[in-house]
C-alpha cells in the first residue's frame, strides 16, 4: 500500500522535549515551535484551561500579537505554564513550554473542542506556537529528534 | 555705518562678485583660499575635473550624445555665499546679482563639452553629478548654526536615543531652512577663514532606468523566484534563481550596473509557473548601452534577448517589451483584486467517494479565513486574512489521489488550504470533503493562471527617446 510522510514531516522537524516528557515540538526550520502533546491520555479531555486557574494567572488564550516582531507576546521560561487539561476521569495534565520564547497563539479550537488535543494532537489539537526573536530559529531546550511518521492511506 | 568685514577673495570672484575697487577685500594667493568660491572656479580646477571627466567616458562608455550636468557645491559654500551676500550689499562686481550655482554651471559646462564630446543639455537620460567637498569647516559652521537656531539643530528623540553618532556636519536641508532667517546681524558673527587645502571633487553617473516588462514560466521545482539559500547565511548558489536567469541576460546585455526584478506575486521554489507566465517588470539601472532599445527598436532587440534567456531550460520568458517607467508602476497596483488559477495534485489518507466531490464543489464560491502560515509566521504579522475562492473543480485520479484546479484571490496560500495548517485555515480542503480525521496534503502545485493584462498593450507601439 502507498505511504506517504505526514504533513507534519514534510515540513516540520520533531523534537522531544529536554525537560518535560509529556509534549513534543514540531519545528519549522524559519524558527516557528508547534507544541503538541506527546503523552496522549486515554480518557477523552473535557476542558483545557489556559492559565487563568492562577489568581492573577493571564488567560493566554486572549493575548494578541501585534506586527512582524510579535509585539506583547507572552515571554515564556521553560517552567512557564501553557495550559491544564483536564480529562473525563477526573486525571489532570499540566503542559509547560520547556523553551524560552515569545507565545504567538494558543489553539483557541480547544476551548469547544478540547478532545482534538488527543484525537488530533498533532494537527487540530496542536497547543501552542512560540517563536524567538529576529533571526533567531534553533533554541535550546530541544530533546532528541523523534522519528517520522509514514502515513499509510486507508481502504474503506 | 559699521565696519564692513574683512574678505580674501579669488581674482575672479573679485571681479565678478566684489568689484575691483570694493573695501576691506584682498586677493588671496592662492584660488582655493576665497572665502566664497573655494577655487573651483579656478581655470585649473576645472582642467583637473574635464580630464577626470574625459577619462571615466573612455574607461565607462555611454553611447549617449548627451548629459544633464549637475553640481553639488560644499554646503560650507552655499553658507559663505549667502552670508557674503546679508554683509556686502556694496558689492557691485560684474555679475555680482547671478546666483553662485549657475556661475559655477556657466564655467563648467563649456569646457566639459569639449572634454567628454559629449552635448550638456537640460533634458537627457543621462546626468553627470559632479560633487564638490570641502570638509574643512564641516563642525565650526554647524555650531554656528546650532547656536543661532537651536530649535533648528535639535536632534529628535529617535536619533538620541538609538545611540547614533551626533552629526558633524550641517546638511544641505537644514541650512536651507535657515538661510531666509539669517540676516546681517546674525551674519556679523561669523568667523571668515581662508580655506587651507584644495577642494576634492567625485564624479558620478547616472542613467534613467529602463524598464523592460514581460511574463515568466517557471519549469522546475527546485528553482526560487529570488537568489535564496537554505541555511540562514548560507551561501547561495549564484545564477540559480528565476530573477538571476532573467536578469542577467538582460543586465549584460546592456551594460546595467544594476537591476530590480518586480512581479506580480511570487510562487514557492517547489511550485511551477505555467500558462503565459507570471508579469513581472525588470528595472535596468544606469545603463550603458541603450541604443538598441531606442526608437521601436526595442521589439527586434528584445525578442532577440528572449531567445538568449529562453536557451535555458527552466525559464522562459513571453512577450518581452520595454514601457514606460509610468506603466511599470502599475505593476504591482490592486494587488487585492487579481485572480490566480492553480492546479494542486493532492491525496487523502482516508478514501473519498464521488459524492463528496459535488458536495464540496456546492459550497464554492467561499470565503476562506486563513490564519498567517506557521510557515511564513516569523516573517509577517499574525492575522486572519479573509480570501476568497472562486471556483473549484476536481479531477479524480483514484480513491485517494485527485487533481483540484482552484481560481482563488491573490494571497491566497493554496497549500495552506489543501492541508489546513494545523486546522488554522477555515475550512480547508478536507472539511469540505468531509475527511478531516485523516489527512489531505498537497504532493505538487502549479499556477496556471495570473489573472492581470500585461504587459500593457497599445494600438501603436510606444516610442522610446
Amino acid at each position: 500500500m502507498t505511504s506517504y510522510a505526514s504533513v507534519v514531516d514534510r515540513i516540520y522537524k520533531r523534537h522531544a522535549s529536554e525537560k518535560y516528557s509529556n509534549i513534543s515540538y514540531l519545528h519549522h526550520p524559519s524558527g516557528v515551535t508547534v507544541v503538541v502533546l506527546r503523552e496522549i491520555p486515554e480518557s477523552e479531555v473535557i476542558s483545557v484551561e489556559y492559565g487563568a486557574t492562577k489568581k492573577h494567572g493571564v488567560d493566554r488564550s486572549n493575548v494578541a500579537v501585534v506586527g512582524k516582531g510579535k509585539k506583547g507576546g507572552v515571554v515564556l521560561q521553560t517552567d512557564t505554564k501553557l495550559c491544564t487539561i483536564k480529562c473525563a476521569d477526573g486525571s489532570e495534565i499540566t503542559v509547560r513550554s520547556g523553551v524560552k520564547g515569545t507565545l504567538v497563539e494558543m489553539n483557541d479550537r480547544l476551548k469547544t473542542q478540547p478532545d482534538l488535543i488527543r484525537t488530533a494532537p498533532e494537527n487540530q489539537g496542536y497547543i501552542a506556537v512560540v517563536t524567538y526573536g529576529a533571526g533567531i530559529r534553533e533554541t535550546d531546550g530541544f530533546g532528541e529528534v523523534l522519528p517520522q511518521k509514514r502515513l499509510k492511506l486507508q481502504k474503506l | 555705518m559699521s565696519e564692513l568685514v574683512n574678505l580674501s577673495l579669488c581674482s575672479l570672484c573679485i571681479r565678478q562678485i566684489a568689484g575691483e575697487n570694493s573695501e576691506n577685500v584682498q586677493q588671496c594667493e592662492k584660488a582655493y583660499e576665497c572665502m566664497l568660491c573655494f577655487g573651483i572656479l579656478d581655470q585649473e580646477m576645472i582642467d583637473e575635473v574635464g580630464e577626470r571627466v574625459q577619462e571615466a567616458f573612455q574607461k565607462t562608455p555611454y553611447d549617449s550624445s548627451s548629459f544633464i550636468l549637475a553640481l553639488n557645491l560644499p554646503v560650507a559654500q552655499t553658507l559663505r555665499e549667502t552670508l557674503i551676500s546679508r554683509l556686502r550689499p556694496d558689492f557691485n562686481g560684474t555679475i555680482c546679482s547671478v546666483p553662485f550655482k549657475v556661475r559655477n554651471i556657466d564655467a563648467y559646462i563649456k569646457k566639459l563639452q569639449s572634454y567628454s564630446g559629449k552635448r550638456p543639455t537640460l533634458s537627457s537620460d543621462l546626468q553627470l553629478m559632479i560633487t564638490f567637498e570641502q570638509e574643512e569647516f564641516n563642525l565650526q559652521d554647524l555650531d554656528f548654526l546650532k547656536n543661532e537656531f537651536p530649535n533648528d539643530f535639535r536632534r529628535s528623540k529617535r536619533n538620541r536615543f538609538d545611540n547614533k553618532e551626533e552629526p558633524v556636519e550641517c546638511t544641505k536641508q537644514q541650512l536651507q531652512c535657515v538661510t531666509n532667517r539669517i540676516n546681517e546681524s546674525i551674519a556679523k558673527k561669523f568667523k571668515f577663514q581662508s580655506p587651507t587645502k584644495k577642494c576634492t571633487f567625485r564624479l558620478n553617473f547616472e542613467r534613467d532606468p529602463v524598464f523592460i516588462a514581460g511574463r515568466y514560466c517557471k519549469f522546475s521545482r527546485c528553482l526560487p523566484q529570488s537568489p535564496w539559500s537554505e541555511e540562514k547565511d548560507g551561501p547561495r548558489e549564484p545564477g540559480n534563481s528565476v530573477s538571476e536567469k532573467v536578469c542577467d541576460v538582460l543586465k549584460k546585455e546592456f551594460c546595467a550596473s544594476d537591476s530590480r526584478f518586480i512581479t506580480s506575486g511570487r510562487e514557492d521554489i517547489d511550485v511551477r509557473m505555467l500558462g503565459d507566465g507570471r508579469p513581472f517588470v525588470v528595472e535596468l539601472r544606469n545603463c550603458r548601452i541603450t541604443e538598441p532599445v531606442r526608437g521601436k527598436k526595442y521589439i527586434d532587440t528584445l525578442s532577440e534577448v528572449a531567445k538568449k534567456i529562453n536557451a535555458n531550460k527552466d525559464v522562459r520568458v513571453n512577450f518581452l517589451t520595454r514601457v514606460t517607467r509610468e506603466a511599470a508602476e502599475k505593476l504591482n497596483q490592486d494587488e487585492d483584486e487579481k485572480r490566480k488559477q492553480y492546479t494542486a495534485h493532492c491525496y487523502s489518507i482516508l478514501p473519498i467517494c464521488v459524492d463528496s466531490f459535488e458536495n464540496a464543489c456546492q459550497k464554492i464560491p467561499l470565503e476562506i479565513i486563513q490564519k498567517t502560515p506557521i510557515r511564513v509566521l516569523k516573517r509577517r504579522s499574525l492575522l486572519d486574512r479573509p480570501r476568497n475562492i472562486y471556483s473549484m473543480e476536481f479531477m479524480i485520479l483514484d480513491s485517494h489521489h485527485f487533481l483540484v484546479r482552484l481560481e482563488t484571490q491573490a494571497g491566497t496560500y493554496i497549500k495552506e488550504f489543501v492541508h489546513g495548517d494545523f486546522g488554522r485555515t477555515r475550512p480547508s480542503l478536507s472539511e469540505l470533503l468531509g475527511v478531516e480525521h485523516g489527512e489531505v496534503d498537497i504532493l505538487e502545485l502549479d499556477v496556471e493562471k495570473v489573472d492581470l493584462d500585461w504587459p500593457p498593450k497599445y494600438e501603436q507601439p510606444v516610442w522610446f527617446r
